[in-house]
């Protein structure tokens, strides 16, 4: 063996120019875009559970009362303003049988009942809110005052949103996932089904394509 | 006499050929990152989970360490957004040292590589697990009873178990059979068939860019698409939901940790979400269904395929592997051969003890190669590794070995573009009669 060299000194470089690219790209993903894109519900804000009282569709605010025996820390208000202008989205809770406002999107089981679970845009949220209703409000706080600036809403207040994040979604929000997605998993019931079906059928005939042809021995290896 | 003497004489430690040592060192570093990849660090998940690693492991796998880089891909991809700092980070480890993360690191080529030495034993092993618990599934899941007949006969409750607690009689025979009938059908070709073969390496191409462009990034963007309001909106994460790994490492696990009371363990009980990436106990018997039962049945072919094939997935499907395959014909780590002098198919060291089932003297196979280096031990020595200057100081070259050159040195290679592309299979000039 003669002690030439087999690859060109250009191959040999080639790579440099590739690295000086990608290391770019890592560094744009780092601080050109923003990595956290969790959504806001799920971002650990303060929630809380009560009555709603003094509803003024108008000016978009309303009273939460919170329930004496409920769970809260220690120098927490009982009483909040909730100011919902900013809010992003709008879910109800409705039991199955009675009628959905709209598409419903999820169903579960909470001890022994079956709910269904709806997401509404908060367009038309406003409308199902009433005196007397139990919501849940999920926001930002200013604890000594009393207020609440909520970002997502809850009608029939069953869940607070964590809890209902960690009931039916993914659980964890990571740096590089909005969500970890359950998907990963393989469970649940699809909206695509019929695209599982055509996708399993062709990955099913691939294989059994490969089989036949590896019996019959045609295939060539290097 | 001359026994006894051999007998007297101390015994020598066997010293392995270069070749050889290296590929145990191989198996060490790999048992190594198996562990770091899915084993006890997942303690500290919810810091490592926050960058993708560059080996195959479902974040939803309980043990998980890392972040599945495909799933972040997907998940991005599906919100329209391009993962800057996922592709860099996979691009940058494929330009320095290729596939060789394949090679050296990813668990998944190790339990591949395992499962293929394994022989009979691991078909034995996987068919015994897989009829385990396809009746484990029947117990505990409706994921099949809740479609056609079964729906009225259990009125979508859970399982066999179920069945058997209402008194459902007829309905528990009736899916005892089927269950039986299809355990059987998934678990007998482990323990029946052990038909060893290699994947050529034009099909594996096809077979990898059909998985790497339609269910990993076309259907993911298809589906972002709403017809009805002609809007794009969230995709879903195809691959994710086909994904055999995401099965193995994490459907599995998850729907068995189900037995477990929640209060065994008192690190579950801890809102075991920041502590194992997926809580102990979600309650996902019930979610088990028809979509379950379709990535049973594919992981359990793509099983039995992985046992009697030399890494099938790695080398046929993983997308992974498709996006660091590319960085191979740039990367800093190459694997370079004396095309002139090798012995090709009259020796054919390389192609014996190369993981993929690939010889490193066809040029083509570059698509392949895992940069795992057992073929360095080639006994011609015409098989090198060359790294960029700037990285030698990482890499001890072996002392050239003194083998006389051939007396007709071979052709140049001369592919045709399909055949360089992987398309069609290519036979170098030393292999050919």
């Amino acid at each position: 063996m003669s002690g030439k060299p087999i690859r060109s000194t250009l191959s040999k470089w080639i790579f440099l120019p590739f690295l000086i690219i990608l290391v770019a790209m890592m560094l744009f993903g780092i601080y050109g875009k923003k990595l956290v894109v969790a959504p806001e519900q799920t971002q650990g804000k303060y929630s809380a559970t009560g009555q709603i009282s003094n509803l003024d569709t108008a000016n978009k605010t309303f009273t939460l009362t919170i329930p004496e025996d409920a769970e809260i820390s220690e120098g927490e208000p009982l009483v909040w303003e909730v100011d919902f202008e900013k809010a992003k989205e709008f879910h109800v809770i409705v039991e199955e049988g009675v009628e959905a406002p709209t598409k419903v999107t999820d169903r579960h089981e909470i001890d022994g009942l079956e709910f269904e679970h709806d997401k509404v845009i908060l367009e038309d949220g406003t409308s199902m809110m009433e005196d007397g209703m139990t919501m849940t409000v999920a926001g930002s706080k200013k604890a000594k005052k009393g207020t609440m600036s909520a970002s997502v809403l809850h009608l029939g207040g069953i869940f607070n949103e964590p809890e209902y994040h960690q009931r039916h979604e993914p659980r964890e929000i990571y740096k590089t996932a909005v969500i970890l997605c359950i998907a990963c998993v393989g469970l649940g019931e699809s909206n695509f089904f019929w695209f599982y079906l055509i996708l399993g059928s062709i990955v099913l005939v691939l294989l059994l394509w490969l089989m036949m042809r590896i019996i019959q021995k045609r295939g060539a290896s290097a | 006499m001359t026994e006894e003497v051999a007998k007297k004489a101390p015994k020598k430690k066997r010293k392995l050929p270069p070749g050889e040592f290296r590929i145990q060192v191989r198996i060490w570093v790999q048992w190594a990152f198996f562990a770091l990849a899915t084993g006890p660090l997942f303690i500290i998940a919810p810091v490592l989970k926050q960058i993708p690693a560059p080996w195959y492991i479902c974040w939803s796998d309980p043990l998980a360490s890392g972040a599945c880089s495909l799933g972040t891909i997907q998940h991005f991809t599906g919100h329209g957004v391009f993962t800057w700092f996922t592709i860099g980070f996979l691009g940058t480890i494929g330009i320095l040292i290729g596939r060789a993360t394949c090679g050296w690191v990813c668990p998944m080529g190790f339990m591949q590589e395992m499962l293929f030495k394994a022989k009979k034993y691991g078909s034995y092993v996987f068919g015994g697990i897989i009829f385990v618990t396809t009746w484990f599934l029947a117990w505990f899941t409706p994921f099949l009873a809740v479609y056609g007949a079964g729906r009225v006969a259990t009125e979508n409750t859970y399982g066999l178990g179920m069945m058997l607690k209402t008194g459902n009689m007829s309905a528990f025979i009736m899916w005892t059979v089927i269950y039986l009938v299809l355990s059987l059908i998934l678990s007998l070709p482990f323990f029946l068939f052990h038909k060893k073969f290699t994947l050529p390496n034009s099909l594996a191409t096809y077979l990898r860019w059909f998985f790497f462009l339609v269910p990993f990034i076309g259907f993911v963007i298809l589906t972002r698409y709403n017809f009805n309001t002609g809007t794009w909106g969230i995709g879903e994460v195809w691959w994710c939901k086909i994904c055999p790994i995401g099965t193995i490492t994490a459907g599995f696990p998850q729907m068995w940790l189900q037995l477990i009371p929640e209060t065994a363990f008192p690190l579950f009980g801890l809102s075991s979400t920041a502590f194992i990436g997926v809580s102990s106990y979600q309650g996902i018997f019930g979610e088990a269904q028809l979509m379950y039962f379709f990535k049973w049945v594919m992981t359990s072919g793509l099983m039995w395929v992985m046992i009697n094939s030399k890494r099938f997935f790695c080398k046929g499907v993983c997308p992974l592997g498709t996006i660091f395959n590319v960085f191979n014909w740039f990367s800093a780590n190459q694997i370079s051969v004396d095309q002139e002098n090798c012995r090709g198919a009259s020796c054919n060291w390389c192609l014996n003890h190369c993981p993929m089932d690939i010889a490193i003297y066809d040029p083509t196979a570059q698509w392949h190669c895992i940069r795992c280096l057992d073929c360095l031990g080639c006994p011609f020595g015409v098989v090198k590794h060359e790294v960029s200057p700037i990285m030698s100081w990482l890499v001890k070259q072996p002392p050239e070995k003194k083998i006389p050159p051939l007396k007709t040195p071979n052709p140049p290679n001369n592919p045709t573009f399909m055949q360089w592309a992987g398309f069609v299979d290519y036979i170098p000039p030393q292999a050919r009669k």
